[in-house]
């Protein structure tokens, strides 16, 4: 009875969420901001409410604020605003935010653009945990090569570019109508270890850097220089191993109404409003999740009579495929890999014996016609035992895939093995038994036909 | 070839001995007798011998006496037996080089057919012994016809054997 009730619950609440069509992890996000903070953010938040996340509104040191209840996740996002304060409430300490991205939920993190706030020691701990470095309060970034506003003094707000990324890495951040658009930044930056979970998202301009504005004064040397270029990160965001996301925006003016203007300079709009867009919805699981359609593997020997069997024969042709769809926005679509990148697939007994490119094939698997079906054909190795098709596919940005199906490759059943005559080498010696044989029945007709002779000449010897 | 030249000459001793061919069983341990010691003594049976060899007769005509020998003493049987002997040399030895030069792959199918030849030469070798009549007083319970019968069944044996081997 309580399971019946609670399917038919799970059900509507399924339906809910998917007549909404948002995020994949859920729509119910948290802002923890002080409303002084939160007039700073208005398009923001209602750009998120426009994308369907209903949002609930806690200050830093809320007391009523929770973030499980009954061991489960009570929201599915995070976004932790900027605050004056040194530290978040008794009810936010740093291992609240590792549990909640365990439990599968996001966290996008805005850091203080101004040099004077604090970051909270919560988040600092959370930072270090997920190998990204903040600078000491008092850092800030600048570019004294390309000013954003000529009347500023301290060239500290910047004008950045719009990210690329190498062609083997999809582009989720630059998604806008205007490509070239300029973003406006102002805040300290990160520094970002070598975890592969995490990636730098918006880079600085090569001659900027962030250095400590006051200690420095005249001139920055090394002594309080974070650090510069491309080593500086001004966005970055980690995907832990079950796929949730968090998010680090070095500067939260990135994201403030007041960016979403025109560039002094150039005169044209900046591009924060879509950036923004595109770093929420990274972060909230909008888009850059992948989706396993169906496995289908067949072989040789049956060949699609029998899909996904147990069983397959060394040194015979076996075809695999997978069915992968990405989500983009409110919807499933047909996953295309980057250009230079692979969907692989591992054939793998300990280690992998092959490890082989799956094509985007043209016939899609029959009950996935919204995906893209990746297959390659292959010949079993020399080798019996179990192995697994594995197809591991983690890259940046994109949801990790870890898919494996194990099957057992026999041997050769007895009568499976070419026969003597189908091998041209073995031909020379086969005609040589022949020979043997044929001269032999020859012999012994020879033999029984020659006897009376030998005997006439046996009884002569003997008279 | 070889072989047969060795068995031609073993009968040579027994050649210029008084005594008939058809006894010359009895002389095998004098079958190691060199080749000057029978010239030697070949002047004092002559009139056995349709060729006079001397001491200083030319190696050609110690082997056409030889031949003529084996000619004349062998059995119809026993000629047969060693015609087929060299020819299974023959089909062998085109085995063994064939396989030298262009590889024994497969392996398993140069066994067989090298071992065809190879079990059939054993066999015929064994039945040339055992009907030989030289060799009557040593195989005395043993007749040619038994003889042949075991050689036809081992060959026959071998034979299947071969076959399957070679898949």
């Amino acid at each position: 009875m309580g399971l019946t009730l609670r399917s038919v619950l799970t059900a509507l609440v399924s339906l809910v969420s998917l007549s909404q069509g948002i995020s994949l992890t859920g729509p119910r996000t948290l802002l923890v901001v002080e409303d002084d903070v939160k007039a700073q953010f208005q398009t923001l938040i209602s750009d998120l409410e426009a994308r369907g996340f209903t949002t609930t509104t806690h200050t830093p040191k809320s007391t009523t604020l929770t973030l499980f209840q009954h061991e489960e996740r009570v929201y599915d996002n995070i976004i932790l605003f900027p605050t004056k304060l040194k530290g978040l409430g008794p009810n936010l300490p740093s291992s609240s935010f590792l549990k909640h991205a365990t439990a599968g939920g996001n966290i996008l993190i805005l850091l203080p653009s101004s040099a004077d706030d604090n970051i909270p020691t919560a988040i600092a701990e959370l930072a270090t945990q997920v190998d990204i470095f903040l600078p000491p309060k008092g850092f800030a970034v600048v570019n004294h090569f390309d000013l954003a506003d000529a009347i500023e003094p301290e060239h500290t707000t910047l004008l950045v570019d719009l990210p690329s990324f190498p062609s083997d890495t999809r582009n989720y951040f630059n998604t806008g109508e205007d490509k070239g658009a300029k973003l406006l930044y102002s805040g300290a930056g990160l520094a970002v270890g070598s975890s592969p979970l995490v990636q730098p998202i918006l880079k600085a301009p090569r001659f900027a850097y962030s250095y400590d504005t006051k200690e420095a004064t005249s001139f920055a040397d090394d002594e309080n220089v974070f650090t510069a270029g491309k080593q500086l990160a001004l966005v970055a965001g980690v995907q832990t191993r079950n796929s949730a996301r968090i998010t680090f925006v070095g500067g939260a003016d990135l994201l403030a109404d007041k960016s979403f203007t025109k560039i002094a300079k150039t005169n044209q709009m900046s591009g924060n409003r879509a950036f923004a867009k595109d770093v929420t919805a990274w972060t909230f699981k909008e888009t850059g999740v992948l989706r396993v359609d169906g496995i289908e593997h067949w072989g040789e020997e049956f060949g699609k009579e029998v899909v996904n069997g147990d069983v397959y024969r060394i040194k015979h042709d076996v075809t695999f495929s997978v069915a992968l769809s990405e989500y983009s926005y409110d919807h499933f679509e047909p996953f295309v890999a980057p250009a230079d990148d692979a969907v692989q697939l591992e054939f793998t007994m300990l280690d992998p014996y092959y490890r082989i490119p799956l094509t985007a094939s043209s016939s899609a698997l029959t009950q996935h016609k919204n995906s893209t079906t990746y297959s390659t054909t292959f010949k079993t190795p020399d080798q019996h035992g179990v192995f697994t098709f594995a197809v591991n596919y983690k890259r940046p940005f994109l949801s990790n895939i870890h898919e494996k199906r194990a099957v057992t490759v026999r041997h050769f059943a007895h009568n499976e093995w070419t026969r003597s005559w189908g091998i041209s080498g073995s031909w020379p010696w086969i005609a040589g038994i022949w020979v043997v044989v044929v001269g032999w029945i020859g012999f012994v007709g020879l033999w029984l036909w020659s006897k009376p002779v030998v005997a006439e000449g046996k009884g002569k010897k003997k008279q | 070839m070889a072989r047969k030249a060795a068995r031609a000459t073993t009968p040579e001793p027994s050649a210029v001995r008084p005594t008939t061919p058809n006894t010359s069983v009895e002389t095998a341990p004098k079958a190691t007798t060199t080749a000057p010691a029978t010239t030697t003594t070949s002047s004092s049976s002559s009139s056995t011998s349709t060729v006079k060899l001397s001491a200083n007769s030319s190696p050609f005509a110690v082997a056409g006496a030889i031949w003529e020998k084996y000619q004349k003493d062998t059995p119809q049987r026993t000629k047969l037996i060693d015609v087929f002997l060299g020819f299974l040399v023959i089909v062998g030895a085109i085995q063994f080089v064939y396989c030298v030069i262009a590889g024994n792959y497969p392996f398993n199918a140069f066994l067989a057919g090298f071992g065809a030849t190879v079990g059939q030469f054993v066999l015929t070798a064994s039945l040339r012994i055992q009907t030989n009549p030289a060799n009557k007083t040593e195989f005395s319970s043993v007749s040619p016809e038994r003889a042949f019968a075991d050689f036809v069944f081992g060959s026959l044996t071998l034979h299947f054997f071969c076959v399957n081997f070679i898949n």
